[in-house]
């Protein structure tokens, strides 16, 4: 009797301590990340075991379930402000801060983000936080991009070595030695060579307008009436528009450029066609780099180049890491966004996650020799990365510096090119040498902030100028327009109301010094 | 309620009761009506207001009112009378040139004896159309590039310089019309032959034992028998006057050919459409189907005075 009653006691104390470990449990955070990061394949699903495994994986680790919402293939910011407007569940984003903002549809995390609670984000992301703050001093969100380089001149070095140019081109008149080289040797046979490839005027600019100009693309302040103005009215622009139109009519400018995007360039790199661009770096860079991934026996070297003025002075300016980064909407909970920012962490801090997050759960390997750098493991349509799509990578960046700094030195044999060379991850190699061996200057407008869209609701002509200097630029340099018309056509720009958008970036401008 | 109105009423609800299994078949279309056209009607006011998406629903009442301000705001931009003229204009290319082209087809296609052949042919007229404008803009490149497009390639060989259509003003508008045509021309057709397929064949015999030819029977009979489609059709088609195909015109077109083919909705677009400005866009969205009911209206009436059936 005395038994029954001493079992039944301690079954209930063991009960009523299981039940006290219930409610006592760290409880699982739900949140929901809607992730246009731009790592993930737009209306791609992953596999939904593997998910699931990965999920249960990361609520193991850090009591918190990620629910991720891919993007569509188009339209993906679309969709996003279509579900924040009809108030669905997102925590997490990716935008432009100043958009989102000045719209009251995400919140800042001054006093929820800490260096010190989140070590990982503040080792990685810190140095370009004040790309999301405000001028109050919020912090808006955790930085996606920092301050870097990417128009540098991108080029063939097979064929340029085949034309008896081995030196890198660094001056105009190098480049314009190389161009034309290139172009009475057609490299690709019966007049297929192009010598130079861009999808816009603006990205040659891009390239080489601080060869001609002070500031380059940039804006750029007139001390003489005390404006910020567009970059158009710089002098110098005319001689850099002036060379481009040079170009088109000698056949060195592709003369359909206007017609392609990014993957149209690509082609044209990848099916033997294209000798260079003026170009943001991944154009054409990563044609090359795929041909490396596809056919190892591919003879194609690439190789860059900033140009630069006898002075040192560079065509390209150093871009500031700019506003757009990961977002917490409005209606996000305190909690939810602790969380979210915990994962973040999490893949910063520790290798497992970031490997799993980046090829699925115990889908990789390390790289041989190497505790940093991993690479995804087997092959085929049933394996690791091809059923996962990359959606828990929350920490997704270009500033992981240490992961590229590995990555040029592993001893990694997916990009052997055929004379055993290790072709790198070229793409990166350029990547890297351009972020930190280039002394690309800060032109006026870097680390300034303008609103534009505050600009082109006030303002109207704001669209109207723009509209008006892509239409006239293409003209100049196709020859519809002469360029003794450019004091015209800068005067035209003024008509329709240049000096009205001169006013309000001045405005912003003086609140920011 | 007075003795005529009272017997009207009377005559209503028992004409409901009398009929009301139909009734009650057109209610769940009549209910998608209300809900899905007539009830989102109430955005329009946004067109007036100065909405934050996060004001949500209750923004459309709540918003700040600013009366005209984004319509002035369209209309104070230096190219707003060119967008709306490319607009008009490439509409009316579109009309002139791809309104007859099925019609056309669908003559020729009647007049094929044999089945086989003229499933055939109908079935690769259709396939353009489900085709995407990106396929048909790399079709486009294929063949105009200045660069290796075929028809520059022919040129070439003829002793003419390559020329660059698609970044010609001159020649953009009519790649634009021809590919939407060739799109088109197919799907368009069936609604055609459809109606073709309907016209009594006795009159077909009583025209040839008069001695009707081809083209008599196609004016005489075939035409007036398709008539009121063309009609019908004419002016559900003058409703989309104001939308002069932005999907292929985006893709399409570029700095270069601004002049000719920039219109409402491409500059729109570039105004910020993706900055949820969309106070602004259903302010110009307001814009055009105003002018598209005047022009729907007006043809309906026009249609119905030249002696052929309107929409209503």
């Amino acid at each position: 009797m005395i038994m029954r009653k001493l079992t039944c006691m301690i079954l209930t104390l063991v009960m009523a301590l299981s039940l006290t470990s219930f409610v006592f449990a760290d409880e699982v955070i739900d949140v929901y990340v809607y992730n246009n990061s731009g790592g993930v394949t737009g209306g791609v699903s992953s596999n939904a075991e593997v998910l699931k495994e990965l999920q249960n994986w990361f609520v193991e680790k850090t009591n918190v379930r990620l629910n991720v919402i891919v993007p569509p293939a188009e339209e993906a910011d679309t969709k996003l402000n279509l579900m924040l407007t009809s108030g669905d569940q997102i925590d997490a984003f990716w935008g432009d801060w100043i958009q989102y903002s000045s719209l009251d549809m995400i919140q800042p995390i001054t006093d929820i983000y800490s260096a010190e609670k989140y070590p990982g984000i503040a080792k990685e992301f810190g140095f370009a936080m004040d790309q999301l703050t405000d001028s109050n001093g919020q912090l808006w969100g955790i930085p996606r991009m920092f301050d870097i380089s990417p128009y540098p001149y991108l080029y063939r070095s097979d064929w340029a070595e085949a034309v008896g140019i081995n030196e890198k081109p660094v001056t105009m008149e190098d480049l314009n030695n190389l161009l034309y080289a290139i172009k009475k040797a057609d490299p690709a046979g019966n007049g297929q060579t192009i010598p130079l490839v861009t999808t816009s005027i603006d990205n040659i600019l891009q390239c080489i307008l601080g060869l001609y100009t002070d500031e380059g693309y940039s804006y750029w302040y007139d001390e003489n009436n005390q404006k910020v103005k567009l970059y158009i009215s710089q002098d110098g622009v005319k001689d850099a528009v002036a060379q481009i139109a040079q170009w088109y009519a000698d056949g060195i400018l592709y003369k359909d450029f206007n017609t392609l995007d990014t993957n149209a360039l690509r082609e044209l790199a990848t099916i033997g066609r294209a000798f260079s661009s003026l170009q943001w770096y991944s154009g054409i860079s990563m044609a090359w780099q795929n041909m490396y991934v596809a056919d190892k026996t591919t003879d194609v070297q690439g190789e860059y180049s900033f140009l630069a003025n006898e002075d040192g002075k560079t065509g390209s300016n150093k871009v500031a890491g700019n506003t757009r980064g990961l977002l917490f909407s409005s209606s996000a909970s305190k909690e939810s966004i602790e969380a979210v920012l915990k994962i973040v962490d999490f893949e910063l801090t520790d290798t497992e996650a970031r490997f799993n997050a980046t090829y699925g759960l115990n889908a990789w390997e390390y790289v041989e020799g190497s505790t940093e750098t991993a690479k995804p493991k087997g092959e085929g349509a049933n394996t690791g990365t091809s059923l996962y799509n990359t959606e828990y990578r929350l920490s997704i960046g270009q500033l992981r510096i240490s992961e590229f700094k590995e990555l040029l030195t592993a001893n990694d044999d997916r990009y052997v090119a055929s004379n055993g060379e290790k072709a790198g991850y070229f793409f990166y190699y350029l990547y890297m040498d351009h972020h930190y061996d280039v002394d690309t200057y800060e032109p006026f407008q870097f680390n300034l902030i303008f609103d534009t869209n505050a600009i082109s609701d006030e303002v109207i002509a704001y669209s109207d100028v723009n509209t008006k200097i892509a239409e006239d630029l293409y003209k100049f340099v196709s020859g519809s327009r002469s360029m003794d018309e450019w004091d015209s056509f800068i005067q035209e720009l003024y008509d329709i109301g240049m000096a009205e958008v001169e006013a309000a970036l001045t405005e912003q401008y003086n609140k920011q010094k | 309620m007075s003795g005529m109105a009272r017997k009207k009423h009377l005559c209503f609800v028992k004409n409901i009761e009398k009929y009301r299994m139909f009734y009650l078949l057109a209610l769940p279309g009549l209910l998608y009506l209300l809900i899905f056209h007539y009830g989102p009607m109430i955005g329009v006011l946004l067109a007036f207001k100065n909405f934050k998406p996060m004001q949500g629903f209750m923004g459309i009442f709540t918003g700040e009112w600013v009366g005209l301000t984004h319509f002035k705001q369209f209309f104070k931009s230096v190219y707003a009378g060119r967008v709306i003229v490319n607009t008009v204009w490439i509409f009316f290319l579109r009309l002139i040139w791809g309104f007859p082209a099925p019609i056309i087809l669908a003559l020729l296609l009647n007049e094929v004896q044999c089945a086989k052949y003229k499933k055939a042919v109908q079935s690769v007229s259709y396939f353009p159309h489900f085709v995407s404008y990106i396929v048909v803009l790399a079709i486009a490149r294929q063949l105009f590039n200045a660069d290796g497009g075929y028809v520059n390639v022919a040129l070439k060989l003829s002793g003419h310089d390559s020329i660059s259509f698609l970044s010609d003003s001159k020649y953009f508008r009519s790649i634009l019309v021809g590919t939407g045509v060739w799109k088109g021309i197919g799907w368009s057709s069936i609604i055609y032959l459809a109606a073709i397929a309907g016209i009594d064949t006795q009159l077909y015999e009583a025209a040839e034992m008069d001695g009707a030819g081809y083209l008599q029977k196609v004016w005489h009979i075939t035409l007036p028998g398709i008539a009121p489609v063309i009609a019908i059709q004419l002016v559900l088609r003058m409703g989309n006057i104001m939308n002069a195909g932005f999907d292929q015109i985006l893709l399409f077109y570029s700095p270069a050919v601004y002049d000719v083919s920039d219109i409402i909705d491409t500059y729109v677009y570039r105004m910020g459409l993706g900055s949820m400005k969309y106070s602004f866009t259903t302010a110009v969205g307001l814009f055009k189907s105003v002018v598209g009911l005047i022009f729907v209206v007006g043809s309906n009436y026009i249609a119905r005075a030249i002696g052929q059936e309107g929409i209503w």
